[in-house]
């Protein structure tokens, strides 16, 4: 068992809770809304954000008594593409069904506000263990929140979860009706909403 | 000593070994993966064959990844069809075979009879490149469907094309015009077809994506050329004859 000293144990609550990324922050909206139609998607996008922003910032933080400071965004840039298209390469390699839906939001995590806030905010002034713990609580804290949206979406939308059906077929015989609303971006607009209402009235966040 | 990390001599050192460093780990992770993804997108090619011909009612996204090469193989014959339109058994190991003449063409046989004529289409969308199958009824007149394997189109927009939605809207419809005896092809609206064309000549058109009008342009380009590369084999097959 890894033992955390009570920094890191802030790090990952901070990430994770109190400075969420999608709720407090509120950076990566685009993807969130984009890819959460359902569940599979959500959480395969939460993985490959959690492992670019985790290994990101720990290479960052290995390299950040090197870089000169002049260039220093160029080369974390390059350090998330690299791993970005890294994740790019397996997802079609492993998963091309994923990877076909997913198409551009993969490549687009390079854009991800977090990943790049994350390292030039966080990764550039601490030490890798605390850096890596950072990018990792900051990337679940973003697939928390996704996958929390797409299983609202996908239940209402679709009646599914991860693709097998869970509504009971009678509730369909009675009338009911998929929400349509729930497969379009509006409909994440409103859910999003919701979700960052809740989350900062929860953790006691005043807007100052 | 440590070099001064702000000199200029450092900062070009530095972003060369950076970037050597960079290019040889994605090169290494490109080629170790390239059969794999290989595999993939052939896989990609024989499930649009399947898709445009119906082979299996529904979507194909149920099929195991196994069964696709199965199902091809027991349904799937591919030949090749020269100017004249003959068709000449396709002579090659693999799907492709560059070396052998004419135009590549799948046949859907059921029980020995021809069921459907797959023809490749591909060509430019907004963005890049599609490729696709459009497959006619065995009369050579009636579109049995269409599928795309791959395109880069705008998520939404564009991407649409790929949805059973879209796709469903081809189903049915005619490339012949019999009245004027012309090769008509079948072109996506600009908006509901409907509202855009009269009732007589809605066997020719297919509903629009509202938001992309340009992807569909280029589809009806791709599509209308394709066809005209098959005219004297589609007119062999109109009047009967049965390669």
């Amino acid at each position: 068992m890894i033992r955390l000293t009570r920094k890191e144990m802030t790090v990952l609550k901070e990430g994770l809770w109190s400075g969420n990324p999608v709720t407090f922050q509120v950076l990566g909206v685009c993807s969130a809304l984009a890819v959460t139609v359902k569940v599979e998607t959500a959480l395969l996008m939460g993985i490959g954000l959690t492992f670019v922003a985790a290994s990101s910032s720990l290479l960052v933080s290995l390299l950040r008594a090197f870089i000169p400071s002049r260039i220093r965004i160029i080369v974390q840039l390059l350090v998330v593409s690299v791993l970005v298209i890294t994740v790019d390469q397996l997802l079609r390699a492993f998963f091309y069904a994923v990877s076909k839906q997913m198409s551009v939001f993969v490549g687009l995590i390079i854009t991800n506000c977090i990943v790049m806030g994350r390292v030039e905010g966080y990764a550039m002034i601490n030490p890798p263990r605390r850096a890596f713990l950072d990018g990792l609580a900051n990337g679940l804290g973003y697939a928390a929140v996704l996958v929390l949206i797409a299983v609202v979406r996908e239940l209402a939308g679709s009646g599914t979860i991860l693709g097998g059906a869970v509504l009971p077929r009678e509730l369909y015989e009675h009338g009911y009706v998929n929400n349509g609303l729930m497969v379009l971006a509006p409909g994440a607009f409103f859910l999003l909403g919701l979700v960052v209402w809740l989350q900062r009235a929860l953790s006691g966040y005043r807007e100052k | 000593m440590r070099p001064d990390r702000e000199s200029a001599g450092y900062t070009f050192v530095f972003a060369f070994v950076v970037c050597v460093a960079c290019g040889l780990v994605l090169s290494f992770v490109a080629q170790s993966l390239r059969a794999r993804q290989e595999f993939n997108a052939a896989l990609e090619v024989r499930k649009s064959i399947l898709q445009a011909a119906r082979v299996v009612p529904g979507a194909l996204q149920k099929v195991p990844l196994q069964e696709i090469n199965s199902l091809f193989e027991r349904n799937i014959r591919s030949v090749r069809v020269d100017s004249q339109g003959g068709v000449q058994a396709f002579s090659g190991a693999k799907d492709q075979n560059p070396s052998q003449e004419g135009n590549p063409l799948y046949i859907y046989h059921e029980q020995d009879r021809p069921v459907a004529y797959i023809f490749p289409v591909e060509g430019s969308g907004l963005w890049g490149q599609i490729h696709g199958f459009l497959a006619l009824e065995a009369d050579g007149i009636t579109v049995r469907g269409l599928a795309f394997s791959s395109h880069s189109e705008t998520p939404g927009l564009g991407g649409e094309i790929d949805k059973e939605s879209f796709l469903k809207g081809f189903y049915g419809k005619k490339i012949w015009d019999e009245k004027s005896r012309q090769l008509v092809s079948v072109t996506i609206a600009k908006g509901r077809a409907a509202d855009r064309v009269g009732s007589e000549r809605l066997p020719y058109y297919v509903d629009g994506i509202s938001g992309a009008t340009l992807t569909g342009d280029g589809i009806n380009v791709f599509l209308k050329d394709t066809l005209l590369r098959y005219k004297p084999f589609l007119a062999r097959i109109r009047v009967g004859e049965r390669p």
